[in-house]
């Protein structure tokens, strides 16, 4: 989680070149969008259900069964293809529902941690929990959360988001150190506007540009701790098709010979995740390039600057 | 005398306030942990109960309460709590009515072999890449080893294991199945496999378990080492621009020295991800062990959860993140003698 902050601000630094620089940027963005697309047309593209038997158990590879089908005869392909629905749907939830807590919790760090009596304790206070948290392996935090609230989709989701809202807290805070020095918060100040409103109107908006940019990493991030939970046998539920538990049920038959039940999924795991850190690697690029266009649509638009 | 002593005090504070913040952030996180876990919705009483088959009577649901140490005002808890960690006591095992820190501490040492292995693997990979890259002008070779270092932290070390095992195992059948260390029973001795095998003379069996780490350290070094190298191919390009390298050039240094000194200042940030990574590190031999079969701290978290054994579970937290501080400590204290500019304090004694 920690390598999440170094290159972003060396590449930021560099200025998209005008011309051509935005054809390629979106380029850059296909690979995701791929596996996206993948995800929410898992049903037309699949060709059999995921989860129910359709052939003979243990098929290799053939014209009928591309990628064979496992120990039950389920359609190995089918449930690749679902796989990805999984993982993005994982994927999306944690990245927005982390993005959404670490702005807020890093704000309200930012803001409260230099003051004095409650707030500032309160703030300080949460800073250092955020810090130790940080120290805690992804893994590990995953293994004790679904131990103790019992394995579910829910207890996933907290337990991943629990990993990965840590980064966009930090990133946020720094971020609201530097806005609060600025001298449009204290003009707002001066013309009596309350310091809740402030925070939320003029503090947020312009502090969220690292989060934000942070988002397809912690997608990404939330796509390997899924497989590696589901991998050790602590993720989703038996049937459903997730590519880590795919893996490694298709581990006593790869003993065996038979590799396709786990090379098969743990290619869709490899690929998806070097196309969203691809697509990530982007995003620094595509950033100055989008808060142009948007300020041209929206000349006063504040969140634009973000 | 007393000025001596305060000299030596002031000259070597930077470690002594190092080492003893460490108890303190044990004992602060630990104390995070106690609420974390307690505050986490779901209640792992009701988890443990409805995995049974028996019954749910209100009698059996409170002596589960009290077996977890669950029982009683979170307050009553955390005294309990607080009075086990200084005597260096995180509860039994409710499986196996084992002191947890024992079992954790008996799993450990083969994990850490596990991690120490990758770890230096991708360290001498990272440095002998970085040599190739500063030392080789071939374009397309230091193109290549900046390809490799773009991979850094995306794919999962288990894939990458999985890749390896069908290639030698399953299409060339070089290695043998990922079935574990070696066959029959280890001596005891330290815990540390390899260590172990080496102070009682099994020899064979050391051959065996050198054979079988032949794969998961492979899939380490390739998963961790662009991490590593990212930071080191920063760093020598910072550094080959500076005046010291243009410097020792001109003079005439011998190139070995250019090269030690080049690989010296740039060797801190490799370092601190090294720390940073340490974490990452025990999660991936998690995966790791559990592909390969091997017993380790893993297994151990995976068994808690099937059997939703609360006191295990918060142990194994707090002892892997112990584990985790620890290393940050060593890293901090590597840099700080590595660079005396990184010590505490230092910019007010200079002046």
């Amino acid at each position: 989680m920690s390598a999440q902050f170094p290159d972003q601000t060396a590449a930021l630094a560099v200025a998209p070149r005008r011309t051509g620089g935005t054809i390629r940027a979106v380029f850059a963005f296909v690979p995701l969008a791929l596996v996206v697309a993948i995800a929410v047309l898992a049903p037309v593209i699949a060709p059999y259900d995921p989860v129910t038997s359709v052939a003979a158990s243990r098929l290799p590879p053939s014209p009928e069964h591309w990628f064979g089908t496992d120990a039950v005869g389920m359609d190995i392909l089918s449930r690749t293809i679902y796989g990805a629905r999984i993982a993005v749907q994982f994927g999306v939830i944690v990245a927005v529902l982390s993005t959404i807590g670490g702005v807020l919790i890093g704000t309200f760090i930012g803001l409260s941690e230099s003051s004095s009596g409650v707030l500032g304790l309160l703030g300080r206070g949460l800073n250092q929990i955020s810090s130790y948290l940080l120290a805690i392996p992804d893994v590990i935090l995953g293994i004790v959360v679904v131990g103790i609230m019992g394995s579910s989709d829910f207890a996933l989701t907290v337990a991943i988001t629990l990993c990965l809202v840590q980064a966009p807290v930090k990133l946020t805070r720094v971020e609201v150190l530097r806005v609060r020095r600025e001298s449009y918060l204290e003009s707002a100040k001066l013309a009596g506007e309350s310091s809740f409103r402030a925070a939320l109107v003029h503090v947020m908006p312009n502090s969220i540009g690292p989060a934000m940019r942070n988002m397809p990493l912690i997608f990404g991030n939330c796509v390997i701790i899924l497989a590696s939970l589901g991998f050790i046998g602590i993720g989703v539920k038996a049937p459903t098709p997730e590519w880590g538990y795919m893996i490694s049920s298709g581990l006593s038959s790869l003993v065996l010979g038979r590799w396709w039940p786990a090379v098969f999924p743990a290619a869709a795991v490899l690929l998806s995740v070097l196309a969203i850190a691809y697509s990530s690697r982007a995003i620094p690029r595509m950033w100055p390039l989008l808060a142009v266009r948007v300020k041209r649509w929206n000349p006063i638009g504040r969140k634009a600057r973000a | 005398m007393r000025t001596t002593i305060r000299d030596r005090y002031r000259a070597n504070r930077w470690w002594i306030l190092r080492l003893v913040r460490l108890p303190v952030d044990i004992f602060v996180f630990a104390t995070i942990a106690f609420f974390l876990i307690r505050l986490l919705p779901g209640d792992p009483v009701a988890v443990a109960v409805a995995s049974r088959n028996e019954a749910v009577t209100p009698e059996t649901v409170a002596a589960v309460r009290a077996q977890m140490g669950l029982d009683g005002s979170i307050w009553e808890q955390l005294l309990h709590f607080w009075g086990g960690l200084f005597r260096g006591n995180l509860g039994d095992s409710l499986q196996t009515s084992i002191p947890v820190v024992t079992e954790v501490f008996s799993r450990l040492p083969s994990t850490l072999e596990l991690i120490l292995l990758g770890l230096l693997g991708a360290f001498v990979a990272c440095l002998v890449l970085g040599f190739v890259y500063v030392r080789f002008a071939n374009p397309l070779l230091r193109r290549a080893v900046r390809f490799y270092s773009s991979f850094a932290t995306t794919v999962p070390v288990f894939v990458v294991a999985i890749f390896l095992i069908v290639l030698f195992y399953v299409v060339l059948a070089w290695l043998p199945a990922p079935l574990g260390r070696a066959a029959g029973t280890l001596p005891v001795v330290t815990g540390f496999p390899i260590l172990d095998e080496i102070i009682t003379g099994s020899w064979s069996m050391l051959g065996e378990t050198l054979v079988a780490y032949i794969m998961p350290v492979a899939a380490m070094v390739i998963t961790y080492t662009p991490n590593l190298l990212t930071q080191l191919i920063g760093g020598l390009d910072r550094e080959l621009e500076q005046t010291t390298t243009r410097f020792q050039v001109a003079a005439g240094a011998p190139r070995r020295w250019i090269f030690v000194s080049l690989f010296r200042r740039s060797l801190p940030s490799v370092i601190v991800v090294f720390g940073l990574f340490f974490g990452s590190l025990i999660g991936g031999a998690v995966t790791i062990e559990s592909l390969f079969g091997f017993g380790g701290i893993g297994q151990l978290g995976v068994r808690s959860v099937q059997t939703v054994d609360f006191p295990a579970l918060q142990g194994f937290l707090i002892i892997v993140v112990t584990v985790c501080l620890i290393a940050m400590l060593v890293v901090d204290l590597i840099n700080m003698a590595l660079d005396p500019r990184r010590r505490p304090g230092i910019e007010e004694a200079s002046r």
